[in-house]
């Protein structure tokens, strides 16, 4: 990483910057020997406000991930069976049992929605039953991982 | 008449929408860009956080290049040019961006007067 240096003159202080620098990765903004900042190209920064707002999340919402990671896996363990019972509806996962199934044409909302209704707002994976997931098109904009 | 957000190039329509939790009622009103190229709608992942959305499913969506990555969807309720979703999937999507995918699209009427930068949007082909 590069390192500027901060020098007083009078006042404030005055950073000389080459774009090309920056070009070459983050540079260091030192202020006598001490780090106070550091400057990164714009489409990095907002990459890492991307990055960072995936990251955050509140501490009970991580905690109903882990719920709701355990649905998933239990959807996928069932999938087989799920598949000669079920092939084309959507279903509901809670607590790895099947709570709901919905009918033919139903959507993942509307079977969600019932679940809600009748559960509450409990941790649940809602899937149709496909042996291949549909693959959604978002051509506009960057999607982000998880 | 609905004008185009002029602050982006080329002009684009924008539409204020209600994003709402489906249990808890928490709302934010959000301006959303119509994207007859999506086949999902999506909402800011700071806002999926501020609601405490929960997520419903696992699903792959595909980038203008074609990169695939798997998102969680969540479910709101949405409200659009006085038509009320009261369930609709959504993705995260990264920044301040929200789309109106052909999931919400494909049930209103929408007039684009390109010419005139300007959009008509109603839910009734008679308005």
């Amino acid at each position: 990483m590069k390192t500027l240096v901060l020098k007083e003159a009078q006042a404030p202080y005055t950073l000389t910057l080459d774009e090309a620098v920056l070009s070459e990765g983050p540079v260091q903004v030192l202020q006598g020997e001490r780090v106070i900042g550091v400057l990164v190209p714009p489409e990095e920064y907002a990459a890492f406000r991307a990055w960072q707002e995936a990251q955050w999340c509140p501490q009970w919402a991580r905690r109903d991930r882990g719920a709701f990671e355990r649905e998933a896996t239990a959807f996928a363990a069932l999938l087989p069976e799920l598949l000669r019972e079920y092939r084309g509806c959507v279903v509901a996962i809670h607590d790895a049992q099947v709570v709901e199934v919905g009918r033919p044409g139903e959507s993942v909302a509307d079977v969600a929605g019932r679940v809600y209704d009748r559960l509450g707002n409990v941790p649940v994976y809602v899937q149709r039953v496909e042996e291949s997931p549909r693959v959604y098109r978002i051509p506009g904009p960057r999607v982000g991982s998880q | 008449m609905i004008p185009y957000d002029r602050d982006i190039d080329p002009p684009a329509p924008f539409v204020e929408v209600i994003v709402q939790h489906p249990t808890t009622g928490m709302q934010e009103v959000l301006s959303a860009q119509l994207d007859t190229g999506a086949d999902i709608s999506g909402i800011p992942q700071r806002l999926v956080d501020r609601l405490g959305l929960a997520p419903v499913r696992v699903v792959p969506v595909e980038g203008y290049d074609d990169a695939r990555v798997l998102l969680s969807t969540y479910i709101v309720r949405l409200e659009i040019a006085g038509v009320r979703f009261r369930g609709l999937e959504v993705v995260p999507i990264p920044g301040e961006r929200t789309l109106l995918g052909r999931d919400v699209l494909n049930c209103l009427y929408i007039h684009l007067n390109g010419p005139e930068l300007t959009f008509d949007m109603s839910s009734s082909s008679s308005q």
